[in-house]
């Protein structure tokens, strides 16, 4: 592209802006509704709690009814000859797995890095519901869902990162349940350790559940290698390494670059056998 | 306890009273219907309202409320309530009396453009409204749409391109825009 036409586009995207503020500035605004408001986010809240609790009664109604089907003359029901994968259960929960992936302090400020998982619902209307949950539960929605029926048999994940307090969605996807990495697949990202951060040192990536390592190179030339880990340190850190996360049929990683350098590259380098 | 959530609440207050006008255009834009736009603006600040113990503490309090609104917009967008781009009577455009060639010209402006952003589809006028109406960074724009910075730039360019490809709009381009 010549500098002349850059040069011109510019230009043209300068007065579409002009065009879109001329158009903004055209509507009348009224005074901010700050009590209806209030009101409004109340409400919400109040909704927020009570699909949380209703997702706490169902489950122990399911562990209730496998109860009474094991006892003799228990109106015939079948007992489940072993329980459900939690992955695939007929009715999905309404609120996400968490796992926390990493965490960790870099000059006395905070950061982590979680995801949640949401279990595949089954057909539209807990599709829907889900989608429902997902509002009210962290003002989500996934990205490539146009409609309920989008979502019907996809697991959703948001990966989400903390620091100092302030949470946003940085990874998302939904994926049709049970589609898995195999071998050496990686989807994976980099990005600031902060928001406003602009040097890519915080790489995730989700990889097989074979994946035993991951190499993450750095653009000045070193890297860093990541196992296996579960749980937190002695100090309530998570170590960078690979994870399982609930509910999510793959393996996780997080890795962190040294001050000075970014992101270059990332590979898994070991598998299970 | 107490004092702690009365004085957050007066902060959310006063973040409400500062934000609206600012919102309430970028919804217009979104939803291009005033009506429309100031449920979408009412909608994410009960949203950020939920969260605000979290939020109002956060750097930039900005970017959530903007992702919030643009879910709450595609969500509206999934759910068929299609809003009423094609400007109208009550499009919430300030109806000022033509009494001069200018101002006829500046409506004139704005509903070419209020009609040429209905024609895009949600994420190519969510892109371009975040990135040309807020003047956001494609970063900024990826974090608000939850997708890839080459997401955005993607639909950045295709909306641009079709607002460039109406021909009543590059007619209002190429004459310098509405701005006198």
């Amino acid at each position: 592209m010549s500098a002349d036409r850059e040069a011109d586009q510019d230009m043209t995207h300068r007065d579409i802006a002009l065009l879109l503020a001329d158009a903004a500035d055209g509507v009348e605004v009224g005074i901010a509704p700050t009590q209806a408001v209030v009101r409004g986010g109340r409400r919400r809240r109040a909704r927020r709690w009570a699909v949380a609790a209703a997702a706490a009664l169902a489950i122990v109604g399911t562990t209730g009814t496998v109860a009474l089907a094991g006892l003799p003359g228990g109106g015939g029901r079948v007992e489940p000859s072993a329980p459900r994968p939690s992955a695939t259960p007929d009715t999905p929960r309404y609120q996400p797995h968490r796992t926390d992936l990493a965490s960790g302090t870099e000059d006395g400020k905070d950061w982590e890095v979680y995801v949640d998982v949401w279990d595949a619902p089954r057909d539209k209307a807990q599709a829907e519901a889900q989608l429902t949950a997902m509002g009210e539960y962290r003002g989500e929605w996934p990205a490539s869902v146009r409609t309920a029926a989008d979502l019907v048999g996809k697991s959703t994940f948001f990966v989400q990162r903390g620091y100092e307090g302030d949470t946003s969605v940085v990874i998302e996807n939904s994926v049709p349940e049970g589609d898995a990495n195999v071998s050496t697949d990686m989807e994976s990202g980099g990005l600031g350790l902060s928001p406003q951060a602009k040097s890519l040192r915080l790489v995730i990536g989700r990889i097989a559940k074979a994946a035993l390592e991951v190499t993450c190179d750095w653009k000045d030339g070193t890297s860093t290698v990541l196992h296996r880990v579960s749980g937190p340190e002695t100090d309530g850190t998570l170590k960078q390494g690979i994870r399982s996360a609930e509910g999510s049929p793959d393996r996780w990683f997080v890795c962190v670059a040294p001050k000075g350098t970014a992101y270059k590259d990332a590979r898994v380098t070991g598998l299970d056998q | 306890m107490g004092d702690r959530k009365e004085a957050r609440d007066e902060e959310f207050q006063s973040f409400v009273t500062g934000r609206w006008p600012r919102l309430v255009r970028t919804a217009f834009l979104l939803t291009g219907e005033r009506h429309a736009a100031e449920d979408l603006a009412q909608a994410t600040l009960e949203q950020v309202y939920v969260a605000w113990r979290r939020v109002g503490s956060a750097d930039d309090p900005e970017a959530y409320v903007r992702r919030v609104m643009i879910n709450a917009h595609a969500r509206r967008h999934r759910k068929k309530l299609r809003e009423f781009l094609a400007p109208k009577d009550d499009s919430g455009l300030v109806r000022e009396v033509a009494d001069t060639g200018d101002r006829i010209a500046q409506a004139d402006d704005r509903g070419v453009l209020l009609k040429a952003l209905a024609q895009l589809p949600p994420r190519q006028r969510e892109a371009v409204v975040l990135r040309y109406w807020e003047d956001l960074t494609e970063t900024q724009v990826a974090q608000a749409m939850g997708c890839s910075v080459g997401a955005v730039k993607s639909n950045a360019a295709k909306g641009i391109a079709k607002l460039r490809a109406i021909p009543g709009l590059a007619e209002t381009v190429t004459s310098g825009g509405g701005k006198g």
